[in-house]
């Protein structure tokens, strides 16, 4: 919200600068900053002109018109686009030579006329957006006057950030008392003053006001204003709502706003021959019923809504925005002006529903005050009064009772202190709280009886009271310690925290830790050719996504780590070594499930280029590598490799990960396919794991085995076996048959190619063999090794000679 | 035989000093001391002489031999140090050829930081907990005092589930509920997590990472809270970060406070990033809401307690001045790997 310096100064004069305000404002909790110095600085030369004279400009009747004014010095010429102009009105100008805005205005030759002043339109204030129409204003004041002079100038503009809970901030006035409080002044805020002259016959005889809904819409005024000329506002008006952002409309209209903005009530304006029989009834929308609204949009009601309705239809949608049918327009005589109450929850409610959200319903949400809705209504009144030459007549329609926001608060002073950890007196206290307009009612021994003002809704139980005072005392006075922690037990850390671990043994493989957002398309399951049956299709769907990309829960960390490769491709980033540790989502027919999964990606070269290393593309075995060293160091042992068929993987090169009978993850190169879709011509491979159910397991310990102090020896054999036979077949055997000696088997070495026959591969695999009470003897070793030869049949396979 | 020995003693040495290597000094040592060697022969000499002349004489050619074995060995000795050094002299390193290691990876910078911001918290004796991403309205809203209709429900735009009453949360102070619910006080945990709101802009992404913390006992005040956060503030940005706490307003906290540090781009002069105000706001915080203990059933009472909450994207936005904050989740190469 925008405020003006000036205006604030007016309700609270004060001696601080506009920077010092907005300081003070933002330590005590609203956050304030000047955004304009100097508003006004450049606008010292404009002049009040009359025009003399209006014509049309040859050939471009109803574009140009030419003319002159009296600039109180000179008449001048003019030339300008504004083709509503008529002679006898006043304007403001800037004669040629004479400066604005840091610009000196030169006189211009338009065919053969000469502009020999610059007309001012709202647009070039900044007052208005895109219109070459000038302004206009009601002020008589006399040729040759500086606009400066009646404006209030220069000010500066503060914009404030006003939490929800402070809807009593949302006003000039507000602040003023707010401000008040904070620098703790004596002197009270000052209402504007309000001269009415009232007539006869009393608005109770000249319209009807009806509560149908009290619980919506408690209390209601309605004042009759006739005769009034509906035409431009005076500059003040003008000038101070252009700085809080406000359009001007009309004198009506923009009184209040005015009032709005300086008082906080939401105010309007009916015409009051447009209102059936002058009658107004606060009712709830019948279902279905519609209403045609100011911004020209229709709206479909619903009983939940409260509308201001005449005899028949509904005027307006209460306490958000008038009707289009019923509103104050250049033909208006008479006026009927609403302020009234209406209850924050209904009108947000609407608001929300229908989206839409004005001044009005800002403030009515966030809780008006109801002490000042009459008061605003004779504020208004004495304006119209005094600048559409209304005649206002007596007393208002008062329908209903106005809610009691006032509630009674006990506070006890060692609690605040013990509370915020401070020592503040009794009476600074106690002194803090009245300044906020609290009064106070009760002395007793441990504490006060207070009484909150009208206007602060959030003031309700004794912590409201105490972070009052915190606020005020300023929260950087309050002192600085550390509490105690009294720990009881330690509770096991989250997956999240193991998750974690995996992120230092795959940064040192090379891989780049990446987050990706939790969602994905369901498009992307489609791309991946993902089966029906298979729970990765049970999406939870996101009922209001921002893109369609974007509209599911992911249930797989694949498409993200795929877009991810395409888009460093697409940069030329073409070795890879992604990860990502993030949850999937899955709607499960006894709910909703999140898990933690952890997938890695890599393509490229298996090594930066480097002098010590040949270049060579990763394959299968790298990125299986890489996830054994990861399963290794997180503990889990005995991992078993099985058979897949996913329609994303290349069909011979991809496996699931089995831990103690459970499906664990998946492996595979990516398969070509796909690839070639996203444009990427290079192998890519992919690993998932499934963290949740490896963790579901009690964590494997590391058990001490006695280390054996006689030496170790190391055995090689070459083996030739079937192509498709597994290595796992030959490694079984061997662990087997080297038994407890076995220290380790390694295999060393595959050959495929021309010195063996074809079909076959060739296999070297490493024994390494200690005894834990002797030194193996020759014998014992080829004991060993002859055994495994021995059963190399029974895989078809021979000891290669 | 006394001209003979030093005769021998003078010509040995100067062949010596010719000697060219290993092998021209073992063919010496067979001249001089092998079977036929010139000392040996002089030894075996020493039987014709008359017995009176042999002990002299005898120990005069035993002296020579002695001498000669030793200036042998030192002769070999420094032949085979030069040997050695030559030999070194060859396998000279490049020390500016880059070594051989494979290519480290990077930690995500987010993830980095929230690790950091656990770090500094758990040393404080906080523990870890963990609340889902997918919540419902109760947690996130409705027990932390935003009832349907409240105002505060517009400062979170939030993502709506396909089952009814569940959403993305928006922040992780539902996690606080959670633990409430089950726990007992003392209460002292941190939540990271990640957070999601309809948001897509220069500042925002739909899904970002926050970390909430609580701390509930019999005794603990707002003095504690401004304690903890500033030693935090400390340990995140440096010893002499400057921090200032300002009231806001939260609906689960009261009183609530949001805690600005000292603009680490401008060092409290004012600039862009702090938008001239010298300040950076960190992290929002504030007493328990006595509402939120009815809620969990705690009584408001007995105890009293703080929390507060802190984007970590923000963080690691100004721990490494990155200005843009989708580049977080782009996860471009170029990106990634400056946080090695």
């Amino acid at each position: 919200m925008l405020i003006s310096f000036n205006w604030l100064g007016k309700i609270l004069p004060m001696e601080l600068s506009a920077e010092r305000v907005a300081e003070k404002l933002t330590m005590a909790g609203i956050e304030a900053s000047v955004v304009e110095k100097n508003w006004g600085r450049g606008w010292e030369d404009i002049v009040v002109a009359d025009v003399l004279e209006v014509k049309d400009f040859p050939g471009k009747k109803g574009k140009l018109v030419t003319g002159r004014v009296n600039t109180g010095r000179d008449e001048l010429s003019i030339v300008s686009a504004d083709v509503t102009l008529k002679a006898g009105e006043k304007v403001l100008a800037v004669p040629a030579g004479s400066m604005f805005e840091g610009k000196k205005i030169e006189k211009r030759k338009f065919g053969k006329f000469f502009s020999e002043t610059m007309l001012i339109a709202g647009e070039d204030l900044g007052w208005e957006e895109k219109s070459s129409i000038l302004l206009r204003f009601s002020d008589d004041l006399p040729a040759g006057t500086h606009f400066t002079s009646v404006i209030d100038v220069p000010d500066s503009i503060i914009e404030l950030e006003i939490t929800p809970n402070r809807g009593d901030c949302l006003s000039h006035l507000g602040v003023a008392r707010e401000l008040k409080a904070i620098l703790g002044m004596n002197s009270d805020v000052r209402l504007p003053e309000v001269d009415l002259e009232e007539i006869i016959p009393p608005t109770e005889n000249v319209i009807k006001v009806f509560i149908e809904d009290t619980q919506k819409g408690p209390y209601y005024t309605g004042r009759f204003i006739s005769d009034v000329k509906i035409g431009p506002s005076p500059l003040f008006i003008q000038s101070y709502l252009a700085r809080v952002g406000i359009r001007s409309i009309s004198n009506v209209v923009d009184i209040t706003n005015y009032v709005l903005m300086e008082l906080g009530q939401p105010l309007h304006s009916f015409d009051a021959d447009l209102v059936k029989n002058r009658t107004i009834k606060v009712r709830s929308a019948t279902d279905g019923e519609k209403i045609l609204l100011l911004d020209g949009t229709e709206r479909t009601l619903t009983p939940d809504d409260l509308v201001i309705a005449d005899e028949k239809d509904p005027v307006a949608l209460a306490g958000i925005m008038g009707g289009e049918d019923s509103g104050v327009n250049e033909k208006t005589e008479n006026v009927i002006l609403e302020s009234a109450y209406f209850v924050p929850k209904f009108i947000r409610h609407t608001a929300r529903r229908l989206g839409i959200q004005t001044d009005a319903s800002y403030r009515f949400e966030r809780g008006i005050d109801p002490s000042i809705i009459d008061f605003a209504s004779d504020q208004a009144s004495s304006l119209i009064q005094k600048y559409a030459s209304g005649k206002v007549h007596s007393g208002l329609f008062r329908a209903g009772r106005a809610p009691n926001i006032r509630k009674s608060v006990f506070l006890r002073y060692e609690n605040l202190n013990s509370f915020l950890g401070v020592d503040i007196p009794r009476e600074k206290a106690s002194r803090i709280i009245v300044d906020l307009g609290c009064e106070k009612v009760e002395e007793k021994s441990e504490g006060d009886l207070f009484v909150t003002p009208p206007w602060r809704y959030d003031l309700e139980r004794e912590v409201d009271l105490i972070e009052e005072v915190a606020r005020i005392y300023g929260y950087n006075e309050i002192p600085t310690t550390f509490p105690t922690i009294r720990v009881k037990e330690l509770s096991l850390p989250p997956l999240m925290l193991q998750v974690l671990e995996t992120r230092n043994v795959l940064s040192q493989w090379g891989f780049h830790e990446v987050i990706n957002y939790s969602f994905m398309s369901p498009e992307d399951a489609e791309f991946l050719g993902i089966g029906e049956g298979d729970r990765r299709l049970s999406f939870v769907r996101i009922v209001n996504p921002l893109t369609v990309e974007q509209s599911v829960m992911r249930t797989t960390l694949l498409p993200g780590l795929l877009e991810n490769i395409r888009t460093n491709f697409s940069m030329q980033f073409k070795d890879l070594r992604l990860f990502e540790a993030g949850k999937v989502y899955f709607n499960c027919n006894d709910g909703y499930k999140e898990e933690y999964n952890l997938a890695l990606i890599m393509t490229g070269r298996r090594f930066l280029p480097n002098w010590g290393w040949k270049e060579e593309e990763v394959d299968f075995y790298d990125l299986k590598g890489a996830m054994e060293a990861l399963l290794e160091r997180l503990h889990f042992k005995n991992i078993k490799w099985k058979n897949l068929e996913e329609p994303y993987f290349h069909p011979y090169q991809q496996a699931s990960i089995y831990y103690r009978g459970k499906r664990a993850g998946e492996v595979g190169q990516i398969h070509p396919g796909l690839l070639e879709k996203k444009k990427i011509k290079q192998r890519v491979f992919y690993g998932e794991v499934y963290l949740e159910k490896l963790y579901s397991f009690k964590k494997e310990e590391v058990k001490f085995e006695e280390v054996s102090r006689f030496p170790a020896a190391e055995r090689d054999i070459a083996v030739l076996l079937d192509e498709d036979t597994p290595v796992e077949k030959l490694l079984t055997i061997a662990r087997k048959e080297a038994g407890p000696l076995s220290l380790e088997i390694r295999i060393f070495d595959l050959y495929r190619g021309e010195r063996i026959p074809q079909g076959k591969k060739s296999v070297g695999i490493r024994f390494y063999l200690q005894s834990a009470d002797h030194t193996l003897t020759e014998e014992e070793i080829s004991e060993i090794i002859d055994r495994v030869v021995i059963r190399l049949k029974e895989i078809n396979g021979k000891l290669r000679s | 035989m006394k001209e003979e020995v030093s005769e021998i003693k003078t010509e040995l040495e100067k062949k010596l000093e010719q000697v060219a290597g290993p092998d021209s000094l073992n063919s010496l040592k067979v001249e001089y001391l092998g079977k036929k060697g010139r000392i040996t022969s002089l030894l075996k000499a020493l039987r014709e002489l008359p017995p009176s002349e042999r002990p002299e004489a005898g120990k005069l050619v035993n002296e020579l031999k002695v001498w000669a074995q030793r200036r042998f060995e030192e002769y070999f000795e420094i032949l085979r140090k030069n040997l050695q050094k030559e030999r070194f002299r060859r396998e000279r390193v490049d020390i500016t050829l880059p070594g051989r290691a494979p290519d480290l990876g990077a930690f995500h910078p987010v993830a980095t930081v929230m690790n950091e911001i656990i770090s500094v918290f758990t040393r404080m004796g906080f523990e870890v907990a963990e609340g889902p991403d997918i919540e419902d309205d109760y947690h996130n809203f409705q027990a932390l005092n935003i009832p349907p209709e409240h105002p505060a429900r517009d400062m979170q735009d939030t993502f709506y589930l396909d089952r009814e009453n569940y959403l993305l949360r928006t922040h992780t102070s539902p996690v606080q509920i959670r633990v409430m619910e089950k726990q007992k006080p003392p209460i002292h945990i941190i939540a990271p997590g990640k957070v999601y709101r309809r948001d897509a802009d220069l500042t925002h992404t739909p899904m970002f990472h926050q970390v909430e913390g609580l701390l509930v006992d019999t005794d603990v005040t707002f003095a504690d809270l401004k304690g903890t956060l500033t030693l935090f503030a400390r340990e995140i940005f440096g010893p002499d970060t400057k921090v200032r706490f300002r009231p806001s307003f939260f609906p689960f906290t009261e009183p609530s406070v949001e805690m600005d540090i000292q603009c680490v781009i401008c060092g409290g002069k004012g600039c862009r990033v702090c938008q001239f105000s010298g300040w950076l706001e960190i992290l929002g915080a504030g007493m328990v809401d006595p509402e939120v203990f009815k809620y969990v059933g705690i009584d408001p009472e007995k105890f009293q307690g703080f929390a507060f909450g802190m984007g970590v994207e923000r963080i690691a936005m100004l721990k490494y001045r990155i200005d843009d904050i989708r580049l977080l989740f782009e996860n471009n190469l170029r990106f990634l790997s400056q946080f090695k």
